[in-house]
């Protein structure tokens, strides 16, 4: 019987008419599950535009999903572009972020739509 | 098997294939093991998903071959202990790796001791250990 608590599931979407892609994560993000996730970002990496990423939801991530995270947003910013990262306030993610000591080097925002804001700002 | 408040109790133990989703299996079974015995459980998660991660990952570079992940967990006083091991070939640098290495660092911040070993057969045995009792 699988353990729903390990149901990882994604959606994307073009937000900002177009300029900006919004990627939503949800449930836990480990080394079986990020797999989808790096491929989205492949996909938002070849579509143009900024990135918003929201984590808020998910209820667990290691460093499977802080490689992933932080190479992409290594790629974008090579390229120019905005990866904006919605990790909630006192949440496991912006916990594992903190214990990383990697929150300095990525843009983190409370809410998906701060990092919205944000990516679709960027994208003007 | 319930521990409750108990000072020791007798070892369990899983045994789990070499694949991606042996990670997510060996941290709810921590985790799990973690909320009966007091044990904070998001550590516990965190650090059996890396350890277990990296079984996967780095010691077993023929994925044709096989191979066991064996977690045992015990209650110890006021600790939970907790050894992940494989029969995988070892601890090896891994030139072609990216190197992030964020795994070791974050099983160091969430135990309150670890340690790696070499196993009699060749695997590797990561033990950790966990206060009881306490929440992050």
């Amino acid at each position: 019987m699988t353990d729903k608590r390990a149901e990882f599931s994604l959606s994307y979407e073009q937000v900002g008419d177009g300029a900006a892609t919004l990627i939503t994560i949800s449930g836990e993000l480990d080394l079986g599950s990020v797999s989808e996730l790096e491929q989205a970002l492949d996909r938002a990496s070849a579509q143009g535009g900024s990135l918003a990423l929201d984590l808020t939801a998910l209820r667990f991530m290691d460093s499977s999903g802080l490689r992933a995270v932080l190479l992409s947003n290594e790629r974008f910013n090579a390229d120019g572009r905005r990866l904006a990262i919605a990790v909630g306030d006192d949440s496991p993610v912006h916990k594992l972020f903190s214990m990383a000591g990697i929150e300095e080097r990525l843009p983190l925002f409370s809410t998906r739509q701060d990092a919205l804001t944000f990516a679709e700002g960027a994208a003007e | 098997m319930e521990v409750g408040n108990r000072s020791t109790s007798e070892p369990v133990r899983i045994d789990l294939p070499v694949d991606s989703d042996s990670v997510a299996a060996a941290r709810h079974w921590a985790g799990d093991y973690a909320d009966r015995v007091g044990a904070p459980r998001e550590d516990v998660e965190l650090a059996v998903s890396e350890a277990v991660t990296n079984s996967v990952v780095h010691a077993f570079p023929e994925a044709s071959a096989g191979g066991t992940i064996s977690l045992v967990a015990e209650v110890s006083g006021s600790s939970l202990l907790l050894a992940v091991s494989d029969d995988g070939v070892g601890m090896r640098p891994n030139p072609d790796g990216d190197g992030l290495g964020f795994g070791l660092p974050l099983i160091a911040s969430v135990t309150e001791q670890y340690g790696v070993e070499k196993a009699t057969d060749g695997g590797s045995v990561m033990t950790m250990r966990f206060r009881r009792g306490e929440v992050r």
